[in-house]
This record gives C-alpha cells, structure tokens and sequence, in this order.
C-alpha cells in the first residue's frame, strides 16, 4: 500500500515535471503576445495622435492664410476709401479757395472776368442758386404737406382703435395709458411739421416780394 | 486839376455799383442759405413724425 502510494506519487512528479516547461512555455507565449499586442497599440495610437496633430496643424495654417487674405481685403478697402475720400476733400478745398479768390476782390482780376462784368455774374448766379433752392423747398413743403396728410390720418385711426379697444375692454388702463400717450407725442410732432410748413410758405412768399 | 477829380468821379459809380452788386448777390446767398436750412428743418420734423407714426 505504501509503495503504491508512493509510485502514485512520483508519477505524479513526473508529470508535474512534463506539464511545467508546457506551462510556463505557453505564459512565456502569452506575454510576448501581451507585449505585441500592448506595442501595436501604441503604434496605432502614436500614430492617431500624430495624425491629429498634422490636420489641427495643417487647419491652424489655413486659418491663419485665410485671416491674413481677410485682413488684406480690408486694409485694401480701407485705404482705397481713405484715398477716395482724401481725394474728395483735396477737390473741395480746391473750390472754396477758388470761390474765396473770387468772393469780394473787388475791381482785380477774376478769372476771365473783372470788375463790373464779375459783379454782374456773381449776382446772376447768386440768384440762380436761390431760385434753385427756393423751389427746393416748395418741393419739400408739397412732399411733406402729402406726409402730413398721411399721419393725421395714420393717428386719428390710431386715437380710434384705441377707445374702441378700451369701450372693448380688450386693454388694460395702463396699455390705454401707453398707447394715448404715443398718440399725443405723434399730435405733437404733426403740429411741428404744419407750423414749419406754414413758416416756409410764409418765407418764400417774403423773400419773393 | 480838373482832369483829376474828374478821372477821380468816373471811377466811384462804377466801384458802388460793383458793391451794390456783391451786396445783391451776399442777400441772395443767404436767403439761399435760410431756404436750405429751413428745408433741413423740416426733412428732421418729418422724420421725428415718422418716428412717432410708426410707434402707434
């Protein structure tokens, strides 16, 4: 009995003996393919971040180009309206200096003019720029008076709807309130356009006398 | 003597009625000027009117 147990025994060594190198063959497997595994990852992933670091790159650049073309138009717009408009006022103070020269030199030379001959001109044109902006104005008093029209009848339904609305009981007292205090600000405004429009009739009829 | 005032007295009327000229032609600049500042006036009422309309 004791021998059998025994022989069970060392045969159980022995295979214990045979199994281990397997085991630890295969553990030996199974790390190196961990590793594998473990570095290709790695790679992989190296190579994502490298990739996403080369498109954020390549987007800042394009970015950035398209900012400096952006800032370019501009700047070139800027100074086109710059020049433009250093241009304009060149011409301007070219024409009051020259209207200046002419004003009140009395008796010199004024061109191709002098002396009486300039007064006379300067008087006709004086005149004509006057007639200009008379009718000017008679054209602003018509366009405004058809305005004004307009609004008294824009403010009268106004005034209408809203006591309409308040017999309705479809506002409150204070939107009442609100809407009646508009309506008098628009009155007011009325009664300041008329009193300027029957002033400026009054004016050209004066200065035409 | 009397050729120097003369040539004197020639030339007065003509230097007053290139005065009276530019004074003509001042008065009409500035009524011009009233016309077109009351113009202005009146386009900046009407705009306030506007305003006031398009509030009701």
């Amino acid at each position: 009995m004791k021998t059998e147990k025994l022989n069970l025994l060392t045969i159980l060594l022995v295979c214990i003996l045979l199994i281990c190198p397997d085991i630890h063959a295969q553990s030996k497997k199974g790390q190196e393919k961990q590793a594998k595994d473990a570095k290709q990852t790695i790679e992989t992933k190296d190579k994502d971040v490298k990739e996403k670091g080369r498109s954020a790159q390549e987007k800042v650049v394009k970015e950035v180009s398209e900012a400096e073309a952006a800032l370019k138009e501009d700047t070139a717009e800027i100074i086109q309206e710059v020049q433009e408009e250093a241009e304009k006022l060149e011409k301007e103070g070219e024409k009051l200096k020259e209207e200046a020269g002419k004003g009140h030199a009395y008796g010199k030379d004024k061109g191709e003019l002098k002396g009486k001959d300039f007064g006379q001109q300067r008087a006709a044109e004086a005149k004509e720029n006057k007639e200009m902006k008379k009718n000017e104005l008679k054209g602003e008093i018509n366009e405004s008076q058809q305005k004004l029209n307009d609004a008294k009848v824009k403010i009268q339904t106004a005034r209408e709807k809203l006591e309409n609305d308040k017999k309705g009981k479809k506002i409150s007292d204070a939107e009442y309130q609100e809407k009646a205090q508009k309506i008098e600000n628009a009155e007011k405004q009325l009664k300041d356009v008329e009193e300027k429009l029957k002033n400026a009739a009054e004016e050209i009829k004066e200065k035409e006398e | 003597m009397a050729l120097f005032f003369a040539g004197c007295g020639q030339g007065s009327p003509k230097q007053k009625e290139i005065k009276e000229l530019e004074k003509q032609a001042t008065e009409l600049d500035s009524i011009a000027k009233k016309f077109e500042q009351t113009k202005e006036d009146i386009e900046k009422s009407i705009e306030n009117l506007d305003k006031a309309i398009n509030e009701l």
